[in-house]
């Protein structure tokens, strides 16, 4: 066991984990963030991914230890219920982009990695943002539109 | 009921799903987000073995290690009294013999039939520790010789599956009359023959299945991740554990995806309940990716020889399949009853074929049990008939459209009754393909693929004109409606959400009859000590569970309108009911239907209502596909796919475009990527993980032309739904093969294009193109 | 995943140090090769040696007519940085075709090449280009590198530090991806620059070759024309679920011409 500290969802964090905890688990046994999925053991799916520094990562392929002193953002971080919900989230649910929800909290946050460096992606570089998250429901050109409505709403400066 | 509020939230509109603001916020309560306080964890020992008999278990190093509670074999759970799960009950084993007994302990005892049978269930403080011991458990096998392909378990001297299994028979059918399709197929003016291999699928939902077991007064609860959490129960009360059924309650939260393979009870179940009900304290199990491709039931594979006898008019004359399905190891009730008896219901299609003869025989091999797979059974056999249509079209040079259509149902023979005995109620089968024909272009396409060779691309199309079979089997189904005198409406439902949105399509029909506002109905489901049913599947959560909710409705205003009048001390019929209201006419004497509630002595208006639907709902559609075929490499994309679905009625028009176009993703996957591979020799499963395992992914398909046609309600539920959780999977497989094959076939390689097996992988169609063995 | 101890060394002599003091220690840069291989249980390493602290390993600079990439740059770092879109661009785009996003985010060079998975993306471009990996200890040329399946010329404990790329006139990396893994079934990446004409395949073999008889066909004559009727014998190429050897025999063809016309 050792000591870690980081920053999860803007609020500094430490914690007793072993170093081979992996961060989802640490996120959603310790911290009780359960809206990170585990869908898959070998690194594919993306229901488990994480914003690490506003980067997109797999919270399943990160050694909880990695992330010492870096800021980790989960999609409990990224917006709520009713007022706090985000842009992304309501774009989501606007264009029926889930439908059983398990895959959702990770393209969303994919989604979250996309418009902060792209704000304006074209179809291509849609499927390219998410082509690390499966989705077994809806065939993904929900989501693709979902994507589209969210950074349409955000360019016009609805939320930061 | 045409209020205001009933046309923003009613019936018809696409209301934004009320499951969706938790599920973005990542506040789902799915089985694993779940922690209960002394919680344990379980690992499963599995059989790396196809077949082999279990000599031996020695767990004394495992219960020597830190955190391991207890560990079980299958041995144990004999001696507890538990009794294994039945094989299929229906049919009879080939030529009408004593079906073979394949019953299912939920831990192996004595032998194991597949690579992934549990064998060893070790219970731990923690996941590392139940993990650990796991792996220090020895379990010392004899390997016997196995089979796992459909040749080699039918092959002289094969290696049994079941030591009672002759020739690794399960069971056999055989539907319509062989002595009439003989004679049929002897006047053919021509006969089209298909070999047609329906591959074997993993459903991979992105949920694993998940159990949680906890005992609390005196009986245990298992939290699941479960479409039919009613048949878990009564399955483990009943045949296994011999317990009353109030002994075990099952909760379902959300549930993502279930596909059909999270509907019956699995080893898995019994295990968990087991080790909760001895140690009486928390179980959990969560199964691994990898786990879960070798243990969750797989869908499909079956091989088919399928006929078709046409005059030379391109009618039907004619229709032969003979279909050996591999169930696996076990001879389960779903496997079997979906190849031998739903896949058949629906075989003859939208087409007037009044000659059949169908022969189905299960198999058993070394693998995975097969069980139901969105569609079961139905997507064998649409696919079956609608290759051998697009088959007969080139032989005979007509147009695939016009082949179908001159053997189309006509609306004026409704209700028809089909070969197999099946009777549709409603369906305009010409209608919706020349819709679907229109929208999908089908005459512009000589344009599109002089433009796409102009890419170097080989252009195809392909289509399926088709029916399907919905309801389960079950029609009845028992809902609760409590008005409560705190201002909501609850609403029990033992139809189960899996991602299908049916808990806002009920909310709809609550607010068409109450005329209250949407965020006042609540919908509940997922307890089997508040009510049991059938559960989900075969795509009858509306028609059935909705329909059902509907009449309970309307009980529950007549049962109010009486406690109204008597409130207002007038007559029930002087009584008017208006969006939430209750009045007497041309007065201003009113109750609102919530303080009417809560004046009553239990603070509610409670209605138990069951009611059923008449029969199973046909819904229908054509989906067109085209398809570019890279030449170089034999890579096909998918360039356009429309389709026109006869629906009935939509309750929720966007769920229910969402449940076709899903659903036609997932139909895609089969066709041009996902295979479930064993390997001959070791029967080890070869696609165990996501690196081997093809998934549709997000560029597969860029844009869908889904329309509705809304024209032709059921007749047979109040509603006017047909069920379509399983329509646009059906349609897409046949629809993209017949594309793939018409691309080929237009680049002069037609006779080895049609030879093609699923899934058509770059390799296989670049062989086929360019002559190649494959 | 077993336990182990975890280091976070400041400096390679630390990290060397490390190393040597215990028997099955691995060096841990994005984790993207090793985790999941450790999740399978097929490592368990006593210790892990996190290089994320090593000072300078993530620069990416013009050396006259080389760019030196760091062992610890991210493929998403390669990806965008606008040195290596603007000098090596074939190499900015393979990068950022590896994996996916949340892949490319961890994922480094130095881990790719030290894993040397045959058919990982990285070992393409070296060998495609002539790279010189640079250690802790010497340099290694391309051509010397890549020794078996999963096997390099890397002794015990040797830590890439950086690579450097010569640049070519012109290059391109094309990759056929295998449907479920996305790796490559066969990738492409062709060059032509100091070194002459270089065309290292990936995925199809054991291990990345170089492809030579198409680099002499190029080397008279750059363009698609020239590979026309070449053919890649079969024999000695994977064949697995995917793709047979013949099917990956073709493919090379396929992809040689096309990255030659990509990279005109």
């Amino acid at each position: 066991m050792s000591s870690l500290t980081l920053e999860v969802n803007g609020q500094a964090t430490r914690l007793q984990v072993d170093s081979h905890r992996l961060l989802v688990e640490v996120l959603r046994e310790q911290l009780g963030l359960t809206g990170t999925h585990v869908g898959c053991d070998t690194s594919q799916c993306g229901a488990c991914t994480v914003l690490l520094d506003g980067a997109p990562v797999r919270s399943c392929t990160l050694l909880a230890v990695q992330a010492e002193g870096r800021k980790v953002t989960t999609i409990e971080g990224l917006g709520g219920i009713g007022a706090e919900r985000h842009p992304i989230q309501q774009a989501f649910i606007d264009c029926h982009g889930l439908q059983c929800g398990f895959c959702t909290p990770g393209m969303i946050m994919s989604t979250a990695a996309l418009l902060q460096h792209t704000p304006n992606p074209s179809q291509e570089q849609i499927e390219h943002a998410l082509e690390g998250n499966l989705c077994r429901c809806t065939g993904y050109v929900n989501i693709v539109a979902a994507v589209k409505q969210a950074a349409a709403t955000l360019a016009q400066g609805t939320k930061p | 009921m045409n209020t205001p509020v009933a046309q923003r939230f009613g019936s018809g509109q696409s209301v934004r799903r009320i499951e969706d603001p938790a599920l973005v916020a990542g506040k789902g309560c799915f089985t694993d987000d779940v922690s209960l306080p002394g919680q344990t964890f379980l690992a499963l020992l599995r059989s790396p073995y196809p077949h082999a008999r279990i000599v031996a278990v020695d767990s004394a190093a495992a219960l020597a290690l830190p955190g391991v509670v207890a560990v079980y074999t299958g041995a144990d759970l004999l001696r507890a009294g538990l009794k294994p799960m039945a094989s299929q009950p229906m049919f009879p084993g080939p030529g009408g013999a004593k079906a073979p007994q394949t019953p299912r302990h939920a831990l192996a005892v004595d032998e194991v039939r597949f690579v992934g049978e549990a064998v060893v269930a070790v219970v731990g403080t923690t996941a590392d520790a139940a993990r650990a011991g796991r792996d220090a458990v020895f379990v010392d096998y004899e390997e016997l010789p196995n089979v796992v392909q459909l040749d080699d378990a039918l092959a002289d001297g094969a290696p049994k599956v079941w030591a009672d299994a002759a020739d690794n028979f399960a069971a056999e059918a055989r539907h319509g009359d062989a002595q009439a399709c003989d004679a049929a197929f002897a006047r053919a003016a021509h006969v089209v023959a298909l070999e047609l291999v329906n591959q074997r699928l993993a459903p991979a939902s992105l949920e694993p299945r998940s159990v949680l077991g906890s005992f609390e007064d005196g009986r245990v609860t298992l939290r699941m991740s479960s479409q039919m959490p009613s048949g878990v129960r009564d399955t483990l009360c009943n045949a296994v554990f011999g317990w009353p059924t109030d002994k075990l309650r099952v909760v379902v939260g959300d549930v993502g995806g279930g596909f059909g393979m999270k509907t019956g009870a699995y080893p898995e179940d019994i295990v968990v309940a087991h080790c909760t009900h001895a140690l009486q304290r928390p179980v959990k199990w969560v199964a691994e990716r990898s786990e879960e491709f070798l243990s969750a039931s797989h869908g499909r594979d079956i091989r088919s020889q399928a006929e078709l006898a046409l005059d030379a008019d391109g009618r039907v004359l004619g229709l032969r399949v003979h279909t050996q399905a591999n169930v696996g190891a076990y001879a389960t009730a779903t496997g079997v009853v979906i190849q031998l008896l739903i896949g058949p219901w629906v075989t003859t299609s939208i087409y007037d074929i009044r000659t059949i003869d169908l022969k189905l025989q299960a198999v058993l091999t070394n693998t995975t049990p097969v069980g139901a797979y969105r569609g079961a059974g139905r997507p064998e056999a649409i696919y079956i008939i609608e290759r051998l249509m697009d088959a007969a079209a080139r032989q005979l040079d007509m147009d695939p459209a016009e082949i179908r259509r001159r053997n189309m149902i006509r609306p004026e023979q409704m209700p028809y009754t089909n070969a197999m005995g099946q009777t549709y109620d409603s369906g305009k089968f010409e209608s919706v393909q020349t819709q679907a024909l229109a929208l999908a272009d089908w005459a512009g396409f000589d344009a599109r693929a002089a433009e796409s060779k102009q890419r170097g691309k080989l252009r195809g199309r392909g289509l399926a004109s088709f029916l399907e079979w919905t309801g389960g089997n079950v029609f009845e189904e028992r809902v609760t409606v409590n008005v409560s005198g705190d201002g909501f409406i609850e609403v029990y439902s033992a139809t189960q959400a899996m991602g299908q949105g049916i808990a806002t399509s009920y909310a709809q029909l609550v607010v068409d009859v109450f005329g209250v506002s949407i965020d006042k109905v609540r919908i509940v489901q997922g307890d089997t000590d508040r009510g049991s049913g059938f559960g989900s599947a075969g795509s009858r959560s509306i028609f059935v569970g909705g329909s059902a909710i509907q009449v309970a409705s309307k009980r529950t205003v007549e049962k109010a309108q009486g406690l109204a009048a008597e409130a207002l001390e007038t007559a029930p019929q002087d009584i008017e009911y208006v969006e939430g209201v209750f009045r007497v006419v041309g007065t201003d004497r009113k109750i609102g239907l919530f303080e009417l509630a809560a004046r009553q002595a239990d603070h509610q208006v409670f209605v138990d209502s069951t009611s059923a639907v008449q029969a199973p709902s046909w819904p229908n559609a054509c989906h067109i596909c085209e398809v570019e075929v890279d030449p170089d490499t034999g890579v096909v994309e998918v360039a356009s796919y429309a389709s026109v679905n006869d629906v009935g009625r939509a309750i929720n028009p966007t769920i229910v475009v969402g449940q076709l176009d899903g659903g036609a993703v997932q139909g895609l996957g089969q066709a041009l990527c996902e295979q479930m591979t064993y390997d001959r020799g070791s029967g080890q499963l070869l696609s165990a993980t996501l690196m081997d395992y093809a998934l549709p992914r997000v560029d597969l398909v860029r844009s869908f032309k889904t329309r509705l046609d809304q024209s032709t309600p059921c007749l047979t539920n109040p509603l006017g739904v047909k069920g379509v959780g399983e329509l646009g999977t059906i349609g897409a497989t046949p629809a993209a093969v017949n594309a793939v094959i018409d691309a080929l076939a237009r680049a002069g390689a037609g006779e080895r294009a049609a030879a093609l097996q699923m899934p058509l992988v770059s390799e296989r169609v670049w062989s086929a193109l360019h002559g190649r063995p494959a | 995943m077993n336990p182990f101890a975890f280091h976070r060394p400041a400096s390679v002599p630390a990290a060397l140090q490390l190393h040597g003091a215990h028997d099955d220690a691995r060096y841990l840069a994005g984790g993207q090769s090793l985790l999941p291989t450790m999740k399978l249980g097929l490592a368990a390493p006593s210790d892990l040696i996190d290089l994320s602290l090593l000072p300078g390993a993530s620069g990416i600079a013009r050396d006259g007519g080389s760019l030196r990439i760091g062992a610890m740059c991210s493929h998403a770092a390669v990806a965008a940085s606008a040195d290596v879109q603007a000098s090596l661009p074939a190499l900015a785009c393979l990068a950022a075709g590896i994996g996916d996003p949340a892949v490319r985010t961890r994922g480094t060079l130095g881990g790719s090449l030290a894993h040397a998975d045959p058919a990982a993306c990285y070992p393409a471009a070296v060998l495609g280009l002539g790279a010189t990996v640079q250690t802790d200890r010497r340099q290694i040329a391309a051509d010397a590198f890549f020794t078996g399946v999963y096997e390099t010329a890397l002794q015990p404990g040797e830590l890439i530090t950086e690579v450097s790329f010569p640049l070519p006139a012109r290059a391109a990396y094309l990759k056929f991806k295998q449907p479920a893994s996305r790796f490559a079934v066969v990738g492409v990446f062709v060059s032509q620059g100091p070194q002459g004409v270089r065309v290292a395949v990936t995925g199809a073999g054991p291990r990345v070759f170089r492809a030579t008889a198409f680099e002499a066909a190029l080397a008279k004559d750059w363009s698609a024309r020239a590979v026309e009727g070449l053919a890649w014998p079969a024999d000695g190429l994977n064949s697995d679920l995917h793709a047979s050897a013949a099917y990956r025999a073709h493919l090379i063809g396929v992809l040689v011409r096309r990255a030659v016309a990509q990279a005109a």
